[in-house]
């Protein structure tokens, strides 16, 4: 064999010479998404280890992704048909188990409950309309996604829909969990709109809540909110759990992981020992599993599937969810001013699209533009949690009815 | 189901299910919460109490100790323990510290601890 040839061989096995044009735009987006991540701060918890993934998952030949090997054999000893492993599998094929099964995002629901603090929610139960109310978003894009089958070569399928849909509960777990089960292949694109919109949140919300409120409703000052009793606290996720289970037992996984959390983190003021339990879901464990979802989330987004015109629908559909949810929250905050004589102000409506916190500091961001001594913030927390059970509840909704 | 009518239609049911649903769960919610107001009521008057007992049982506690440990900045000390007792005995007291004296604290730590203990069991 000469030089040249054996050269040749080499560079044969690698990557260069196999990468499609599609792998190189994707690793080229993944680039994007890094800067975007830690220069501009777009949520960079999850959205790093997403665009890693992207990358890894686009670098030819790596087979990271790539699925184990069965060869069926004849046992020479018993003389029975049996598995025998050919290939193990990649490492993010493996890892990408707990999505596909519906593992992490429970896990990191059960982290988010226990970082959560239900008091402002309890204080003031009507708050948990509004984040019924924001859920609207989420139908409305799931109506948009299905009439687009209008348009000829860009149509959703029932499950598809929903999956997109779902972005507009802006709620990363929740939309990671339902499209893993109904759409898996859009699974890449859905949670990258979902994230970098939820980190768009402060961009997008404000000018819907000014187009839609009058200034003086903006600058309503509300009650402040009642303490509520560590007996309250305690009882509130097991209250949840049980109702939410019984109406929808699709939402079991979610809503049970998140109350979990949270009622370790009551219990922990109760009985000191629990502390360490209610540390590692709000920590360690939560962290490991972010990192595990987000990278293989992101191997999903595969070159020849993300690069289609189906991927820019979703796109700007998870912006119309985003919108409507946020007009949906405000519409009703309206309503619920009305009924209440002016003691709600409209504005923590909006913040039912959950994006804990950000929709939250969004209310009282935009309440302070108007009435600078107005402090808004955890009366829009109420909301805010509340959409977090509510988008919980749509997603078990469209698991149970969009399953086909 | 194939056609886009059927498929619609469909999703307008889904639609109308799922927010009803949100609205329902929600709302349901909502009421028990209310209610559970109610019960805790009565559990916020007896935490109330509470809260003043362990304000009483800590104000001795930080006079011991600042006796005890001896500082360089002696008048941020006598403002603590004047606000210390004043906290104490209540706001009907008119009291004036005349003088604060240091004990010698050569008490064994264990010593200091069941002293504490003893404190925080009557009080």
């Amino acid at each position: 064999m000469s030089l040249m040839e054996s050269l040749k061989g080499f560079f044969g096995t690698m990557g260069f010479a196999a990468m499609t044009w599609q792998e190189g735009v994707m690793i080229l987006i993944s680039f994007v998404l890094i800067y975007l991540a830690l220069k501009k701060g777009f949520e960079p918890l999850l959205l790093l280890p997403i665009a890693f993934g992207m990358l890894l998952a686009n670098l030819p030949l790596a087979g990271l992704t790539a699925e184990p090997v069965y060869e069926i054999v004849v046992d020479p000893v018993t003389g029975e048909h049996v598995h025998e492993m050919v290939s193990a599998g990649g490492l993010l094929y493996w890892l990408y188990r707990g999505v596909k099964l519906g593992i992490y995002p429970p896990l990191i629901f059960m982290g988010v409950g226990a970082m959560t603090d239900f008091g402002p929610l309890i204080a003031n139960p009507k708050s948990l309309l509004l984040g019924a109310a924001a859920q609207i978003g989420i139908f409305t894009t799931f109506l948009g996604a299905l009439a687009l089958n209008l348009v000829p070569g860009l149509g959703f399928t029932l499950p598809e829909a929903a999956s997109i849909g779902i972005i507009g509960g802006a709620d990363g777990p929740t939309a990671i969990y339902l499209t893993a089960k109904l759409a898996p292949h859009l699974l890449g694109p859905i949670a990258v709109a979902a994230y970098s919109y939820m980190a768009l949140v402060p961009l997008i919300q404000p000018p819907i809540m000014k187009a839609l409120t009058t200034k003086e409703e903006r600058a309503i000052v509300m009650e402040q909110l009642r303490p509520v009793s560590k007996v309250e606290k305690i009882i509130f996720p097991i209250l949840v759990t049980v109702v939410v289970s019984l109406v929808l037992p699709a939402a079991t996984s979610l809503v049970g992981m998140l109350m979990l959390g949270n009622l370790l983190r009551e219990a922990a003021t109760m009985q000191s020992t629990l502390n360490r339990l209610m540390k590692t879901a709000e920590g360690e464990l939560m962290n490991i599993v972010v990192i595990f979802l987000g990278t293989t989330v992101g191997a999903t987004a595969k070159g020849e599937i993300f690069l289609s015109p189906r991927t820019l629908a979703i796109i700007a559909l998870g912006l119309a969810a985003f919108s409507m949810g946020t007009a949906g929250g405000v519409l009703f905050g309206k309503i619920m001013c009305k009924m209440t004589g002016g003691k709600v102000n409209p504005l923590i409506g909006s913040a039912g699209v959950s994006a804990v916190p950000m929709a939250a500091r969004v209310s009282q961001k935009v309440g302070q533009e108007a009435n600078p001594s107005n402090f808004l913030l955890m009366h829009a927390m109420g909301p805010n949690v509340a959409g977090v059970i509510g988008s919980a509840v749509a997603a078990g909704v469209l698991l149970s009815m969009c399953n086909i | 189901m194939s056609t886009f009518s059927e498929i619609f239609g469909y999703g307008l049911i889904v639609t109308l299910v799922g927010v009803g649903m949100c609205f329902i769960v929600l709302i349901g919610l909502a009421y028990m919460l209310s209610g559970l107001k109610i019960i805790s009521n009565r559990g916020a008057a007896e935490k109330k109490t509470e809260v003043v007992r362990t304000e009483r049982v800590e104000s001795p506690k930080e006079v011991a100790t600042e006796n005890i440990e001896a500082t360089q900045d002696e008048n941020e000390l006598v403002a603590v323990i004047s606000a210390a007792l004043a906290a104490f005995m209540g706001r009907e007291n008119n009291l004036v510290v005349r003088s604060i004296r240091r004990v010698e604290g050569n008490a064994p730590v264990w010593a200091k601890v069941g002293r504490q203990d003893q404190m925080y069991n009557r009080l």
